[in-house]
This record gives structure tokens, C-alpha cells and sequence, in this order.
């Protein structure tokens, strides 16, 4: 078992690569950057909230999306596993460390970009330390729930509509605020960036309704996936 | 392989009316599907001719694990594959696409619950130099090369399902893999999924056919074999393994009239191809070929014409080009 997930994210590393990862980390960087001085110059107060904001709603789905899109090769997720199930690993084991890792790496192309942004748009050196340390943690539930919701989209029969269907269902329903965004990581970020609160939900509770959604998506996935 | 066999537990693997897709078509869509095939495997070569709109592809994705049947039972030693790792831990396959896991080769072993007896393989057959290599940077006959000899290096295989495994396999030695096969033949069921009787040549048994995802009745596929052919023997040195298949592509392009081809190692010179072009315009294919030889700056040692009373390798009715 342990094997297998350890397969799994020998799998989910060796699709993404590093040149991969580093150019998408680079891009992140820079467009973070740049976004938090504009958003500086003309809004110092809320340039945090902003940048925040433009992360969580725009980078982190995109860039789960394109992740998941590399490790599952256009494929589903039981397809996309086969390399490795083919020689006795289970599926399921290997679709928890193929998952993982690609969340895992997720988070890990886009906190630099993120904690740049976080400091470059703070007023002051206090309070961005602050900011990015609270940042980071939400940067990895999100990071976790698009991707768990990713992966149950790619276990449809079409995967790459499945997949695509996420992202619009969650601008969709996860842009607003009553209960029908619930289900949805977008509304929950937004609540976190010092957007407005998802049915009166409080931001405590919108942490623990993100890590939900990552364990019931990716739990649905690897039920729906044979062993 | 005995269709209709009634105890679907006694044979190794067993198939009853299974439907089945694969998944080569356009945007995840299938190409070829199999229409309620029944059958039993028992320990032995079998040999499958079809195309993959046939249903070949299927095939194989339904006897390795790689696809759930859509309808019907697939058993291998009592339990379906699809669901069971421990039963695919027992399959060794090559399949349509290469799908090796790692940097290197030595890391795509690594995978393997065994894979020291795969490594141990490749220097067997004379792939030792590869080990090293990266993954990306191989061929795909280099790849389906080294993917050939792990299947046929599994050190306790319980079914051995290999797609094509004479097309596009680099410069491996078709005898030393003949001879493995054989081995293994004595105690396990061996399927071998090919587009071309020529596939079967060697192995002493008669290859089924699988016409529009259905298995042809045996008395039908006999009429098949013994059908006269025409055609033309192609004899090209082909170091890389992807010539001959550069070859029929552009013949393809051209719209030459011909009723399928396949090509195999040379058994002398394994970096010589045989290709075998069905067709009875046999001076347009000839002419073609040459052309075809001069434009890809190919190395045509010999165009032969076929005999037709030596020939039994026709492709199915249905297709079989490639």
C-alpha cells in the first residue's frame, strides 16, 4: 500500500517535471509581482486583500487545473494510472499519491508568487509576515480542495470536459454567496481573502468547509475508481 | 481456444459475451469495440488477428486490466482483472502505447513488484546498454523494445498479453523472443494480438481472426488463411525500427491500392524488415515503393514479387493495413 503511493508520486512528479515547475513558478512570480505594485499604487489599503484575492480566484484554479491536466495526460484517472497499475499497484493507493503530489506540487509553484505579492503590497514588514504565514495556509486548503475537485471530475467518463466543468461550475455558483456556493473552494477562498462570508459561515468555518470538500471530492473519486 | 466452453472457472481466462471499448479514437472516443466475445484461454500460444477497429485494442484492454468490459465477465484464474491488482500483478503485457514510468529505464523497472529480474532481462536480451538510458529520449520501438522484455522477463506470469509484438520493436532479437514465448507457452496462456497472420509465423498455431469485434468461427478463418494472395516482400535495412512503418505510411498517403501489409525482423539480421504488401496491382505498389524508397532516402535491398501458392498470410477481409 505504502509502495503504491509512493508509486503514485514517483508517477505525478515525473509527469509534471521540473522545467515544469519552475517556469510556472517563474511566470507566477512575475505576474505577482507586478500585479501587487499596480494594485499598491493606486489602493494601498487593500492591495494584501487584492492580491489576495486575484490568487485565489484566478492563479490557484488555473494553475491546479494545468497540474492535473499534465499528470493525468488528457486521460481519466484510472487511465492515467495505468503505467503503474498494469504491474499490481492499486489504483486507489496510486491515485492518493498521484494526487498528492501534484497538489503538493501545486502549492509549492505558486506560494513563492504568492508570499512575493503578499510582501511586496503590505504597508509594512510586520504585517506582511503576518499575511503570508496565514497566506500560505490557505493557499494549501485551497490548493487541496481544487485539486481533490479536480480529480472527481476526472473520473467521468469524459475526463477533460469533467475536469473543465469544475472550474466553470465554481465561477459559477462559488462567485456568490448563499448556500448554493457552499460545495464550491472559490467562495470559501474569497471569504478567506476578507471577501464576504458564504452563508454566514464565519472564516473558521470556511478552513474546515474547504478541508471537506477535499476529503468528500477525493474520497468520491477513489470510491468511483476500481481498485 | 475453445469458444463456447461451458465451465467459465476451469480455463485460465475466461471471456463470456463481453462488450468491450477502447479508447484510440479522437478526444478519449473509441475506434474499435468488441461485440459479445466468448471464449477460453487454457495454457498455450494464442494468436489474434485483427485491426483495431476490429476490436483488437479492446482485446487487450479488457485481458490486461486496463479497461472494465462493459458487459459480460472477464476472469483470469477466477477474478477479474480490472479490479483485482493482485491478478494484473500476475499479467505481463505490452500494449499499444508505450507507457514506461520513470527517467531512466532503470527506474521504469523499479516500478515493477520484481524489477531486478526485468533488468536481468534486458541484458538476456540484449538490451543491457538501455538500462541507463532516459526514458524520454528512446524511440518508441526503443520503448515497446524494452516494455517486449519486461513482459517476457515477468519471473511468475499467470497470462502474457503482447500487442503487436513483432512491429516496431527496435533492433530485438525476434528468435531469443520466439523462444521465451514458446517457454512460457508450456504452462501459461500466451495471446498475441497482431494485425497480420505473418505474426504467428514460427510459433505453430493457427491465428484467429477478429472481424468487427466478433470472433471469426474457425471454419470461416480457415477459408481466410487459404485464400490465395498476391503481393510484393519489401527487404529494407531498418537499424531504428521505424522505417518499414515510415514506409507504409507514405504508401497509405498515396492511395496505392493494397489490402493490407505487415512487416517483422529479418530472423538472420534483425535490423533487416520484411515488409509484405498485400495487392494484386502489384507493378503500381512496386513503382510506389520505389518512388516512396527514393523520397525518404530508405535503403531497399530487395522488391519481390510474392508466390501465391507459397502465401498463407492474408489479413482479414475486413482491413488490416497499417
Amino acid at each position: 500500500m505504502i509502495r503504491a503511493v509512493r508509486v503514485g508520486v514517483t508517477l505525478a512528479v515525473s509527469r509534471l517535471g521540473a522545467r515544469w515547475c519552475l517556469l510556472v513558478a517563474a511566470c507566477v512570480t512575475i505576474l505577482s509581482s507586478a500585479l501587487a505594485l499596480l494594485v499598491r499604487r493606486s489602493s494601498p489599503l487593500g492591495a494584501v486583500d487584492a492580491v489576495l484575492a486575484a490568487f485565489y480566484g484566478a492563479v490557484l484554479p488555473l494553475v491546479t487545473w494545468a497540474a492535473l491536466e499534465r499528470v493525468m495526460t488528457g486521460s481519466s484517472f484510472s487511465e492515467a494510472l495505468w503505467p503503474a497499475a498494469r504491474f499490481g499497484h492499486s489504483r486507489r493507493a496510486l491515485g492518493v499519491g498521484a494526487s498528492l503530489a501534484s497538489l503538493g506540487a501545486t502549492w509549492a509553484v505558486v506560494a513563492p508568487g504568492l508570499v512575493v505579492g503578499v510582501v511586496l503590497a503590505a504597508p509594512s514588514r510586520s504585517s506582511a509576515n503576518a499575511e503570508a504565514a496565514r497566506a500560505m495556509w490557505t493557499l494549501g486548503l485551497g490548493a487541496l480542495a481544487y485539486g481533490a475537485a479536480l480529480v472527481l471530475g476526472s473520473s467521468v467518463r469524459r475526463p477533460t470536459r469533467g475536469r473543465f466543468a469544475v472550474l466553470v461550475l465554481d465561477y459559477l455558483f462559488g462567485s456568490g454567496v448563499s448556500i448554493l456556493a457552499l460545495p464550491w473552494p472559490r467562495a470559501h477562498l474569497s471569504s478567506l481573502a476578507g471577501g464576504p462570508l458564504v452563508a454566514a459561515l464565519s472564516q473558521r468555518a470556511s478552513s474546515i468547509a474547504l478541508a471537506t470538500i477535499a476529503f468528500v471530492a477525493l474520497g468520491c473519486a477513489l470510491l468511483k475508481t476500481s481498485e | 481456444m475453445s469458444p463456447g466452453a461451458s465451465d467459465a472457472t476451469r480455463a485460465e481466462v475466461s471471456l463470456r459475451n463481453v462488450h468491450a471499448l477502447d479508447a484510440l479514437g479522437t478526444r478519449g472516443g473509441a475506434l474499435g469495440r468488441l461485440v459479445g466475445v466468448s471464449c477460453d484461454l487454457e495454457a498455450g500460444m494464442h494468436v489474434v488477428v485483427g485491426t483495431p477497429a476490429d476490436g483488437l485494442a479492446a482485446l487487450w484492454a479488457v485481458l490486461v486490466g486496463a479497461a472494465r468490459p462493459m458487459r459480460g465477465i472477464l476472469l483470469v484464474g477466477g477474478r477479474a482483472p480490472w479490479s483485482s491488482a493482485p491478478v494484473r500483478r500476475g499479467i505481463a503485457s505490452l500494449g499499444p502505447a508505450p507507457c514506461l514510468l520513470g527517467r531512466r529505464v532503470r527506474d521504469a523497472a523499479q516500478v515493477s513488484p520484481h524489477p531486478d529480474a526485468l533488468l536481468e532481462g534486458l541484458v538476456r536480451f540484449g538490451l543491457g546498454a538501455q538500462r541507463e538510458r532516459e526514458v524520454d529520449r528512446l524511440s518508441t520501438s526503443e520503448q515497446r523494445a524494452v516494455e517486449l522484455v519486461f513482459a517476457v522477463s515477468h519471473p511468475t506470469p499467470e497470462l502474457v498479453v503482447l500487442y503487436e509484438p513483432s512491429t516496431l520493436v527496435g533492433a530485438l532479437d525476434p528468435v531469443l523472443v520466439r523462444e521465451a514465448l514458446q517457454e512460457r507457452a508450456t504452462r501459461i496462456p500466451v495471446v498475441i494480438l497482431a494485425s497480420a497472420p505473418a505474426d504467428a509465423h514460427g510459433l505453430a498455431v493457427t491465428p484467429r481472426f477478429l472481424d468487427g469485434g466478433r470472433l471469426v468461427p474457425p471454419e470461416i478463418a480457415e477459408g481466410w488463411l487459404r485464400a490465395t494472395a498476391y503481393g510484393l516482400e519489401v527487404v529494407l535495412w531498418d537499424p531504428d525500427g521505424d522505417r518499414a512503418a515510415a514506409l507504409l505510411y507514405e504508401l497509405a498517403k498515396r492511395a496505392v491500392p493494397h489490402g493490407g501489409a505487415s512487416w517483422h525482423a529479418s530472423e538472420g539480421e534483425p535490423r533487416l524488415r520484411r515488409v509484405r504488401i498485400e495487392s494484386q496491382a502489384i507493378d503500381e505498389v512496386a513503382h510506389a515503393v520505389t518512388a516512396i524508397g527514393a523520397e525518404l532516402n530508405l535503403d531497399v535491398r530487395l522488391i519481390a514479387r510474392r508466390s501465391a501458392q507459397a502465401s498463407h498470410e492474408v489479413t482479414s477481409p475486413s482491413g488490416g493495413s497499417r
